[in-house]
This record gives C-alpha cells, sequence and structure tokens, in this order.
C-alpha cells in the first residue's frame, strides 16, 4: 500500500469517528461542548487535498453536516442558559444550602398556601332538609320502647328431637358410611346396580332422603354412576375404597329427577 | 365434626361455652345442654333438651 493510499485511509477512519461522536451527542443528548468544534475542522481540512473519489468527497460533506448538527445544539444551549428564567441548577443548591434555618422556613412559610376545605349547601338542598326534619315523628314516639315478651321455657327429650331432625343421631359421615355398606351389600357380587332399586324406599320421602345421601357417596368418590344410554338406565357402583376424582379427570353433573310421578312408577313396576 | 371439636376443645376446663348454630347437631357426651329455639307461626318456642 502506498503513502497516498495509508494515509487516505487513516483520514477516512478519522471522519467516521468524528461522524460516530456527533451522530451519538445528538441521539443521546450528551453535552454538544465535548465536542471540541475548531480540532474537528482542523482535521477534515487537513484530510480534504486528498479526497478524490465521490465516496471520499461524500464522507467529508457527511462530516460537515454532522458537526454543523452539534453546532445547533451548541447554539440552543447558550440561548437556552441566555434567558432570565434560566437558573443553574448547582447555583441554585449552593443558595439553599447557605440559607439558615429560620431564613429556609421564613421562605416556606411565604410560599405557603395552606388548602382549606370548603363544602356549600345549596338553597334547594337546605329546603329539602328542613322538609324531612318537620315531617319527623317526634324522637319519643319514634323510638317506641319494644317489650320484650317472656316465655317459658319448655322441654324436649332428645329422641323428640333427632324425629323432628333437629338433632342428628348420627354425624352425616357416619350416616354416609353406613348408607356405602347398605350399597355394597345390595350389590352384592353384581358388581353394580339400578339407581331406583337402590334409592327407591316405601315412602317418596325416604326415597328423597336416600337419592340425596347417594349424591353425596358420588361425590365423595364411594360410589360412581353407570348410564346406559340406549336403555335409558342408571347404575350406581360402589368403590371397594372411596376414590378421589380431584384433579384427576373432569368431574361432570347428573342430574336426576326424583320427582313423585318417577316414584309412583318405580313402585309400581316392583308390585307387577 | 365441628360441634365436636368445639365441645372436645373446651372439655375439662372450668368454663362454660354458649355455640349457637342454625344447623342440625349432633353432639355427643352428655356435658352438653341443648336449647332449640324454633319460630313457630311468629312465636319462638324454647325448649330445653332433657
Amino acid at each position: 500500500m502506498s503513502s497516498k493510499q495509508q494515509r487516505k485511509k487513516i483520514g477516512g477512519e478519522h471522519l467516521q469517528r468524528i461522524i460516530d461522536l456527533c451522530t451519538s451527542i445528538e441521539e443521546k443528548g450528551l453535552d454538544p461542548f465535548l465536542v471540541d468544534v475548531e480540532d474537528i475542522l482542523d482535521v477534515v481540512r487537513e484530510y480534504f487535498p486528498e479526497w478524490e473519489l465521490p465516496e471520499e468527497l461524500s464522507l467529508d460533506a457527511e462530516t460537515i453536516h454532522r458537526l454543523a448538527s452539534v453546532i445547533k445544539l451548541q447554539s440552543d444551549w447558550v440561548k437556552h442558559r441566555s434567558t432570565s428564567l434560566y437558573t443553574d441548577p448547582f447555583l441554585l443548591e449552593e443558595k439553599i444550602r447557605k440559607l439558615t434555618k429560620v431564613e429556609l422556613a421564613t421562605l416556606f412559610l411565604e410560599v405557603w398556601h395552606p388548602i382549606v376545605e370548603f363544602e356549600q349547601i345549596s338553597p334547594h338542598s337546605l329546603t329539602e332538609a328542613i322538609k324531612y326534619w318537620q315531617s319527623l315523628l317526634p324522637i319519643d314516639e319514634r323510638w317506641l320502647q319494644i317489650d320484650p315478651q317472656k316465655r317459658e321455657a319448655g322441654t324436649v327429650t332428645r329422641e323428640e328431637l333427632i324425629r323432628q331432625r333437629i338433632l342428628a343421631e348420627k354425624t352425616f359421615s357416619e350416616d354416609l358410611e353406613a348408607f356405602w355398606n347398605e350399597l355394597k351389600e345390595k350389590v352384592g357380587e353384581n358388581e353394580k346396580i339400578l339407581y331406583w332399586d337402590f334409592v327407591g324406599a316405601n315412602s317418596y320421602d325416604e326415597t328423597i332422603q336416600r337419592a340425596y345421601l347417594t349424591s353425596f357417596l358420588i361425590t365423595y368418590g364411594y360410589a360412581t354412576l353407570e348410564i346406559d344410554r340406549l336403555e335409558e338406565e342408571i347404575f350406581i357402583k360402589p368403590y371397594e375404597e372411596p376414590v378421589s376424582m380431584l384433579g384427576k379427570k373432569q368431574v361432570v353433573s347428573i342430574p336426576v329427577s326424583i320427582s313423585n310421578e318417577e316414584w309412583m312408577k318405580w313402585k309400581r313396576g316392583l308390585q307387577n | 365434626m365441628i360441634a365436636n371439636l368445639l365441645v372436645s376443645s373446651v372439655k375439662g376446663s372450668d368454663a362454660q361455652y354458649l355455640a349457637i348454630t342454625p344447623s342440625q347437631v349432633t353432639f355427643e357426651g352428655d356435658d352438653v345442654h341443648i336449647i332449640t329455639v324454633q319460630n313457630i307461626e311468629g312465636t319462638s318456642a324454647i325448649r330445653e333438651v332433657t
């Protein structure tokens, strides 16, 4: 490589660095006075006689263009600082630091504008309030004393309350366990039993009670339902051990109608 | 289960506790007094279980 080419290469790198510096000042908002304009102009001037090719001249023009943008930023900065409203933050900080506590407190007091809550009532609202007040009954009429009626407490036996279903003879879980055992006994070797054959009882009330308990047997994983859609039959299949279905598969609700007509139909079927 | 838990937690202490419940109750043991209040046609019927 000749010395001229070597110089061109170094000059090109120089100009590229100047362009990068000016671009970063513009884009990142850095202090434009980081750029020494005179120095840069000297560099541009120094290499200018070397440029012959269009791309070399284009790089030179690009450098001048970027430098001009930085000079504009410098100009704007000077204009801003020269306005009367501008106060240098460092000067301001220094000024505050030099103030005594009393002077600082006095300054705060001078600029302090306390916020006062202010509520207004309109003449219309006032009229409404007076109307309401006048329509009120006297306080002694409003606060009527209610005489509590004294009642004698009676007595009742535990058995009576159990019969009325206020007291439970066994806990619900005990009831459920007993019901589960009954289901297992009734199913025997067959694995499953027709829903109505298990739930159905001599009275409709009892049938409802059994259907209620059955729903808990299924929900709590003591048993499951098998539906034969072709024959429209529902079977109950007890598990040997309670099975938790939580998180294992999607749980679905199956509505089963236990109307009085359904019960009568089942009862007639039994008799035939 | 909750009722039994309540009863067992106060068993042996000198204190007496009052538990009010709107649901069916199942208490085991004789240390529990049960008072029922039923609203029958607008009148409160109070009965103590003997």
